[in-house]
């Protein structure tokens, strides 16, 4: 320090820094969301653009890719080719793992007084989902009780 | 303090101003954001399942005088088909005409024509401000993006006024239902989930 100071001190232009500084931090600060969007993301799902705002609830999610479901983020049933081709509307692996979280679900209303079991269910699904097997899925987790169903999607172009 | 004094009585220099805790602040706070910062966003979009008699009757208690008692609007490979039910009532309310119409929109250069589609439901909106439902009937092969889009396109009316994006809400409320193919019907709708139910111990 003393040999720095004995030296004659070059000054280092901090402006430029600082002005890139405030751009950063203004961007930051204006994308910033307080509400943190809990989700299990699968890396094969795209989901569709929509121009919706309302905010995500924390729900049982169901993973659709085009040939695998997830339910929050467990692989439930890795092939889907046998519901493309049928046409019985119920899958009953994807029922059993509803079921199941229903019943965990209740099962925490009866010790938990406040606590209510609202149904809700979140529906991730590909873009590339052909409505034949979404309608599935949508009466599966209605049979398992599940009879409050929101879709995910993405943000579209903020404003 | 001796050398500011100093500059004080000399005027002259120009004294810096000491940007080290504003770059420490930054430093902190920049990072910090970078981590937190959410760039793709999610949403969700609330969807109903229509009751089972949807198709047959509509419910009399909330039903309008005058107006649409049904909208659906139909997905099929050729294209969009906007139809529904309206009711006139000539003499009074006892004797309402009911009067079916239908509006087809074709592909437009093999796209689905969304844009004609949103123009049609601004005018049924315009007649009848107080009507909210809508009913998809989708065909299977329709694909779930495609769903999503109409779904924007019947939800709001995206409009530019002054620069500023506004939307106005048209038909929010959106029930999803099966084009009904009565040659086909609904085979394995009752499927037995009894049986994994019992496995379960659940009911």
């Amino acid at each position: 320090m003393r040999r720095a100071s004995a030296t004659r001190r070059a000054p280092i232009m901090l402006t430029p820094l600082v002005d890139m500084f405030t751009i950063l931090l203004v961007f930051l600060l204006m994308n910033y969301s307080t509400g943190g969007d809990l989700m299990y993301m699968i890396e094969s799902i795209l989901m569709p653009e929509s121009i919706s705002r309302v905010q995500l609830e924390p729900a049982v999610e169901v993973a659709v890719a085009t040939d695998r479901v997830y339910v929050d983020g467990d692989l439930v049933l890795d092939d889907l080719s046998p519901w493309y081709a049928g046409n019985e509307l119920l899958i009953p692996q994807l029922y059993e793992a509803l079921k199941t979280k229903s019943a965990q679900i209740k099962q925490k209303e009866q010790l938990v007084s406040l606590y209510r079991f609202s149904g809700k269910i979140v529906i991730q699904g590909d873009r590339a989902l052909p409505f034949k097997l979404l309608k599935k899925i949508m009466y599966t987790a209605d049979r398992a009780d599940f009879t409050n169903i929101s879709l995910a999607v993405l943000q579209k172009g903020q404003s | 303090m001796r050398i500011r004094r100093r500059d004080l009585t000399g005027a002259l220099e120009p004294s810096e101003v000491d940007l080290t805790p504003l770059m420490c602040l930054f430093i902190i706070l920049v990072p910090m954001l970078l981590i937190t910062a959410v760039f793709e966003r999610l949403s969700s979009l609330k969807v109903n399942l229509p009751p089972a008699s949807t198709l047959e009757t509509t419910d009399p208690t909330v039903k309008e005088p005058t107006g649409v008692v049904e909208l659906r609007l139909t997905f099929l490979e050729e294209g969009l088909a906007l139809e529904g039910t309206l009711s006139h009532d000539p003499e009074g309310r006892q004797k309402e005409v009911y009067e079916d119409f239908s509006y087809p929109i074709p592909l437009r250069e093999g796209q689905y024509d969304l844009p004609e589609l949103q123009r049609t439901l601004l005018s049924l909106k315009a007649q009848y401000p107080r009507h909210e439902n809508i009913v998809f009937l989708v065909d299977d092969r329709i694909l779930y993006d495609l769903i999503v889009q109409a779904m924007d396109t019947c939800r709001e009316e995206n409009v530019l006024e002054e620069g500023e994006r506004k939307s106005r809400p048209l038909f929010p409320n959106i029930s999803l239902s099966e084009a009904f193919d009565e040659a086909k019907g609904f085979d394995g709708l009752r499927l037995g989930t009894r049986e994994i139910d019992q496995r379960l111990g659940t009911q």
